[in-house]
């Protein structure tokens, strides 16, 4: 059967199924340009380089792609939708992985256009943000303080104009 | 815990706007506001979201823009709402000059305005650089209808999208109106009108894309003929350019519109080259509809939303079982209680 070989960053090669490989709108696009036949014959596989996406990031991408290649989402052009929904145990339990793989993951999604893993990645992320103090968020996020109480005043009056919602 | 601080490289804050921007709506302007105050970097990061839109009282803001008081974040600035109903700066000639300021804000494209009064005083503000307006009343003093007339906003030349809340709209064929030439985007909201006039003045230039209109709190105004006769004919002869059209009604115990098939025939009758048309919070059978939908053919792809306010999932799933035919592409969803009485 045809394969698609994506080839990450450090020049790792990771054969997949058409199915799969097209959960990226990036890649799928990229087939229905440059090789609307494939998959009909049995004609060489087709290699497509991802210059900024390191193996370990790239194989875990795939995981979910392959995870999810015979689901159709049904809330794909819903943008109010996709931003309101739960977040799916599976996908949860996938990402729970270390503060820069999750960054790394969803970084490449964007890049992908992956956009349900990148709505999650991003729902993720903002849990970890949600019903903080910046104390707390400093350690969630390995922060240092570098204001001083004068410049904490100056912000806090900074952020009045900005809306609560 | 497993996400809290480890030895890393990537950080949050490298992840590109786009994405950042993804998160960031995610969460509440508090929760944002909060992780502004993390670190330098950090600020740095959100100000960009943070500070789009700014608001305040036409005092406080009218000394924002004369720069009086010391605000870093200009730069940022896209969409400034005056929250302070006050007529006596309204009819002031600078003073919204003097909120707008441009060499303060040099990307102000959008204004909002809470705002008691019929919208004459726009006439004397020139705001080429402003493409939104969004006109509102904060008091829920129903009954206080204002009035809104196209020449008040003459002065707008660039406006794209324009949004109205409790305006009530009466100028006729003959009266002398430059038309918005570049207006996109309409909303309107508790709005109304007398004869003759009909909504199609809003857009003679066949601009329009994208049109809302919203009822809410059991307006009267749908009992009325006008009413009544726009359902029948919306948009006389300017609705070709219209891609996206909602109706909706929130809040509505007694006096919601009815989602009839002669209603659903007509809108699809009319607005024939839409993409998208939602239809929230209407009483309708939806078992009643599906003739209609099935009796036509879509050329294009059509997307037809519906947001019932009960919850008969059999229903649904029955219905959007049957409706199935090419190109179109029925949703149906249970009304956000928040909408709901």
């Amino acid at each position: 059967m045809t394969k698609v070989i994506i080839i990450s960053s450090d020049d790792e090669r990771f054969p997949v199924d058409i199915e799969t490989a097209s959960k990226s709108l990036l890649i799928k696009n990229m087939i229905a340009d440059l090789k609307p036949d494939l998959g009909d014959g049995d004609d060489e596989d087709f290699e497509i380089p991802t210059p900024n996406v390191r193996a370990n990031v790239l194989s875990k991408v795939l995981e979910w792609c392959e995870h999810y290649k015979n689901t159709v989402f049904s809330d794909e052009d819903d943008e109010d939708a996709r931003k309101s929904g739960g977040i799916d145990s599976w996908d949860r339990n996938f990402l729970k992985v270390d503060q820069e793989m999750l960054y790394e993951i969803t970084l490449a999604a964007n890049y992908l256009n992956i956009r349900q893993l990148l709505d999650t990645g991003c729902k993720i992320i903002a849990e970890m943000i949600k019903h903080k103090s910046p104390e707390e968020l400093r350690k969630t996020f390995n922060i240092v303080n570098d204001f001083s109480p004068e410049e904490e005043a100056a912000i806090r009056k900074e952020n009045e104009w900005a809306e609560d919602r | 815990m497993m996400r809290d601080a480890e030895d890393y490289k990537l950080t949050l804050f490298d992840l590109p706007h786009e994405v950042l921007e993804q998160i960031f709506c995610r969460v509440s302007g508090k929760d944002i506001k909060l992780l502004s105050c993390v670190n330098r970097e950090c600020r740095d990061k959100v100000s960009f979201y943070l500070f789009r839109k700014i608001r305040g009282s036409w005092e406080q803001l009218m000394e924002l823009g004369d720069s009086k008081v010391s605000f870093d974040q200009k730069n940022y600035v896209r969409d400034i709402e005056i929250t302070s109903a006050e007529a006596k700066y309204e009819y002031q000639t600078n003073a919204l000059r003097r909120v707008l300021n441009l060499s303060v804000f040099p990307n102000v494209t959008g204004v909002s305005v809470n705002s008691n009064s019929l919208s004459f005083w726009l006439k004397n503000h020139d705001c080429p650089n402003i493409s939104v307006l969004l006109l509102y009343l904060a008091s829920s003093s129903r009954g206080s209808e204002k009035l809104f007339h196209l020449s008040h906003v003459d002065l707008f030349s660039n406006l794209r999208k324009l949004y109205l809340s409790n305006y009530n709209f009466r100028w006729g064929q003959d009266d002398e109106v430059q038309p918005l030439s570049a207006l996109q985007e309409l909303n309107l909201y508790n709005c109304t009108w007398e004869y003759p006039f009909n909504l199609a003045r809003f857009n003679q230039h066949d601009t329009l894309t994208s049109l809302t209109i919203t009822y809410s709190d059991d307006n009267t105004f749908v009992l009325l003929e006008r009413y009544l006769d726009y359902l029948r004919t919306p948009f006389q002869g300017h609705l070709h350019s219209l891609r996206r059209v909602d109706l909706a009604f929130t809040h509505c115990r007694l006096y919601n519109g009815h989602l009839s098939p002669t209603v659903l025939y007509n809108f699809l009758e009319c607005f024939s080259g839409l993409e998208e048309l939602k239809l929230r919070g209407w009483a309708t059978n939806l078992e009643s509809l599906r003739y209609v939908l099935l009796a036509r053919d879509y050329e294009d792809p059509f997307n037809l939303r519906i947001e019932v306010g009960y919850e008969d999932e059999k229903a649904i799933m029955l219905f959007l079982h049957q409706v199935k035919k090419h190109n179109l592409e029925v949703k149906v969803a249970i009304m956000d209680e928040s909408d709901q009485l």
